[in-house]
């Protein structure tokens, strides 16, 4: 048995197939490496205005005529936008300044462009907006971000004295119930600023700011969650609601630890069997679609057939070297990603430990980085096998390699379909189709299946009933062929 | 009594109610070559795979030294070599290469026996090569070559003269009178080209429609075929046609063919003497096995 799995080797590895793939495999990692390097500069940033915006600002105004009182609004509007634009081209793009004078200035300015044509502003209200705006304008020369976060905190603690008060005084439970959403929105934007002065993260793009506003956003999607019975959301429901808890914790672990984990190595490489599966899937069943059906079809099957081993050694020996090619196939992606990302863009991130959520134990977890990645292989592994086992009987079957390579394919893109359409019809046979079962990720750290009930002791022997399955069907149709004319 | 090597009993095999072996039965003894002869169809290949395993055995047995294919099929195989229709080999490899991966799978095979093998069939220069590129006698070779590799005492050619030119066929009768007279080799060979069975073999046997017609020694097939045949070369065949009547055929102006027992042969030419007749040469019509085959199966037809 050991010659033949030697021999199979042999024939896979003199043949251009397997490394036309790998090639291919490894060319997309490397051009998928180098996109990212160069989009690396826009991934945090800002977007507000770009380059024909200033322009087009400036045509728009000729057209509009600010004493016509429809005109008006526009006529304001692209004149701020005139004044903010070129206000912010003092600063980097990505600097806290550009933000500031987007979110906060602006309205200043409205108020005071507006004065000027309009008698609906009054003298007051001018003076006041004016006074803001000078004040901002010095703080943003002197560099001085926490001037905003303070006023920030000014309001949002005078509004929740408010709040306060009126939950006090409020009796009617609709109307407390809106005021203790407010209160926690409050709760929330107090805290993000509290964290900016302790852990000194300006507005500026970066990791951390970004970790805040993904913080701040599923906190806000989490107030929806507060007047509902958890055990009650259909599965679908749940899964979001635990990403949403999942994305607040780890970002708080972040911004409270101080992890700036920017890197795009180490992001590509966390995230390494979402970017490449579909290169270890056709690896896994081209080899395995080829390696019986390429037989029947050279004839070299008789040349094997007439050789002292039974056919379903001969069967095994092949399907043994399938599993092997394809786990090849993921160490080779796993250690080139490593090593490509690494010169390409930089080694240093993939110091840091993985940082996930356990919702078993509600905590946030480190781990190493290369275990945790292999982790995830191992749990994805059953889509792996079973896809190439499919390849595999196909081959047996209709002896035919289109067909074998075919329909795994087609099988692997429809699946996430299938379970779609299972889970919107609440089709619950679904939970004995292996489709639902084979990820074995979705039981990591506590997490819960594509549909209640399942569990993971159920899903490893679903995945293993369909495997024996696949393998009894191509042994069988092995067994019992008549070797016609080739 | 040399030793049986292969014994097929009473072979039956139908595709879809369609019978296409309708009990063959045949031998093979140590240091025979077999010519197994019969029209396109008439089951040769298939009673092959049957022998060899590829194809399930509907009724009857095959038994190869000593163990039944179906019983005992990795021990039975073990000290076979076959080329089935074509020599079925790895394009993509060199012929060295495809040498390795079958002696992989036998054991004791050397390097030092691939080399040999190698010489002996005669591919040492393009050995590395790869198979692609060789010509299609050269794939005959090295399918030789395969079938050959682990010593086996059973060798069965489907076709082997395919391809090659008269050196190459000549090589070959070379190499397969050898193996069979030094290594004790039974041979199976099944051709269309008769001519070169005639020279190839000790026995043939015919099939036709999937029933053996006839198992033989190649001399006794021949003489049977030819008993009774003469050519008569003389002046005016068409006048001797009329005397001698109904047992002569006209082959053309100058040549007689008659059919009669050789006492009779006398009386024939005193008959042609008296008529003024001038007699040539008178010689006995042995045919070859070509037609020989065709007598016996008469003719070409598939049904």
């Amino acid at each position: 048995m050991i010659n033949l799995i030697r021999n199979e080797f042999k024939k896979i590895f003199k043949k251009k197939t397997i490394y036309i793939l790998l090639i291919i495999t490894i060319g997309y990692i490397i051009l998928s490496n180098i996109m990212t390097k160069i989009t690396n500069d826009y991934q945090n940033s800002f977007y507000f205005y770009g380059d024909g915006d200033l322009e087009y600002y400036e045509a728009r105004l000729k057209d509009l005529d600010p004493n016509n009182i429809s005109d008006l609004s526009d006529y304001v509007d692209c004149k701020k936008n005139i004044e903010l634009i070129n206000l912010a081209e003092h600063y980097d793009e990505n600097s806290w300044q550009v933000y500031i004078i987007y979110s906060n200035i602006h309205a200043f300015l409205n108020t005071i462009i507006e004065h000027e044509y309009s008698n609906e502003i009054t003298d007051e209200a001018y003076e006041e907006a004016k006074k803001s705006y000078d004040e901002a304008i010095k703080k943003l020369n002197e560099n001085d971000w926490k001037y905003f976060v303070e006023k920030d905190l000014e309001t949002i603690n005078s509004s929740l004295n408010q709040q306060y008060e009126l939950k006090n005084s409020t009796k009617d439970s609709k109307e407390l119930e809106q005021i203790n959403q407010t209160i926690y929105s409050l709760e929330v934007e107090k805290r993000i600023n509290e964290w900016r002065l302790e852990k000194n993260i300006d507005y500026g793009a970066s990791f951390l700011n970004s970790a805040i506003n993904e913080y701040s956003n599923s906190m806000t999607m989490l107030a929806d969650y507060t007047s509902k019975n958890i055990n009650e959301l259909d599965s679908q429901e749940l899964q979001e609601y635990r990403s949403f808890i999942e994305s607040a914790n780890i970002n708080k672990y972040y911004i409270e630890n101080n992890l700036s984990l920017d890197s795009n190595s180490r992001n590509i490489f966390l995230n390494l069997f979402g970017n490449y599966e579909v290169f270890i899937i056709l690896i896994g069943i081209v080899i395995a679609g080829s390696i019986v059906s390429e037989e029947f079809n050279r004839g070299t099957i008789k040349l094997l057939l007439v050789k002292p081993y039974n056919r379903l050694k001969i069967l095994m020996s092949k399907f043994i070297v399938c599993i092997l090619i394809l786990l090849l196939s993921i160490g080779v992606i796993y250690f080139s990603q490593l090593l490509i990302g690494g010169l390409i863009n930089g080694f240093d991130g993939l110091a840091s430990p993985a940082i996930v959520y356990d919702f078993n134990a509600n905590i946030v977890k480190e781990i190493n980085i290369f275990g945790y990645v292999a982790l995830l292989g191992i749990c994805k592994l059953p889509i792996y096998i079973l896809l190439t086992t499919l390849a595999f009987t196909c081959s047996t079957l209709f002896t035919n390699t289109a067909i074998s390579v075919a329909v795994p394919f087609l099988g692997y893109i429809a699946s996430s379909i299938i379970n779609q359409f299972a889970i919107v019809y609440n089709l619950r046979w679904i939970i004995y189709f292996v489709t639902p079962n084979w990820d074995l990720s979705y039981y990591l750290f506590g997490g819960v299946p594509l549909f209640k009930g399942l569990t993971l002791a159920f899903s490893i022997i679903i995945c293993i009933i369909y495997l024996i399955l696949l393998l009894t069907i191509s042994s069988i149709v092995f067994k019992k062929r008549d070797i016609k004319n080739i | 009594m040399q030793n049986i090597i292969l014994k097929c009993e009473n072979l039956h095999k139908s595709f879809r109610k369609k019978e296409i072996l309708k009990g063959v039965s045949l031998e093979i003894h140590e240091g025979d070559i077999l010519g197994f002869i019969g029209p396109n169809g008439a089951g040769k290949t298939t009673t092959i795979k049957l022998i060899l395993g590829l194809q399930k055995i509907n009724s009857g047995n095959v038994v190869i030294n000593g163990y039944n294919i179906k019983s005992h099929f990795e021990k039975a195989i073990a000290k076979v070599g076959a080329i089935i229709e074509n020599p079925d080999l790895y394009m993509y490899m060199s012929g060295f290469d495809n040498l390795r991966l079958i002696a992989n799978l036998y054991p004791h095979v050397t390097t030092t026996r691939i080399n040999e093998v190698i010489k002996l069939v005669g591919l040492e220069k393009r050995i590395n090569d790869k198979v692609s590129k060789y010509s299609l006698g050269m794939r005959q070779r090295l399918g030789v070559a395969q079938a050959i590799l682990h010593k086996p005492n059973l060798l069965i050619l489907d076709e082997p003269t395919n391809g090659l030119d008269p050196e190459g066929i000549k090589d070959l009768r070379k190499l397969l009178i050898k193996l069979s007279s030094e290594e004790h080799m039974g041979i199976l060979i099944s051709s269309h080209n008769l001519a070169e069975l005639e020279s190839f073999c000790n026995r043939v046997c015919i099939i036709k429609n999937g029933a053996i017609v006839e198992t033989s020694d190649l001399d006794t097939v021949k003489k049977e075929a030819s008993e009774g045949n003469f050519v008569i070369e003389l002046d005016d065949a068409k006048r001797a046609r009329l005397i001698v009547g109904d047992i002569s055929n006209l082959q053309d102006n100058t040549h007689l063919q008659v059919h009669v027992n050789k006492e009779n042969i006398p009386f024939i030419i005193k008959k042609l003497v008296l008529q003024d007749l001038k007699i040539y040469l008178i010689t006995e019509d042995i045919i070859s096995l070509e037609d020989a085959f065709l007598k016996k199966t008469g003719g070409n037809v598939i049904d």
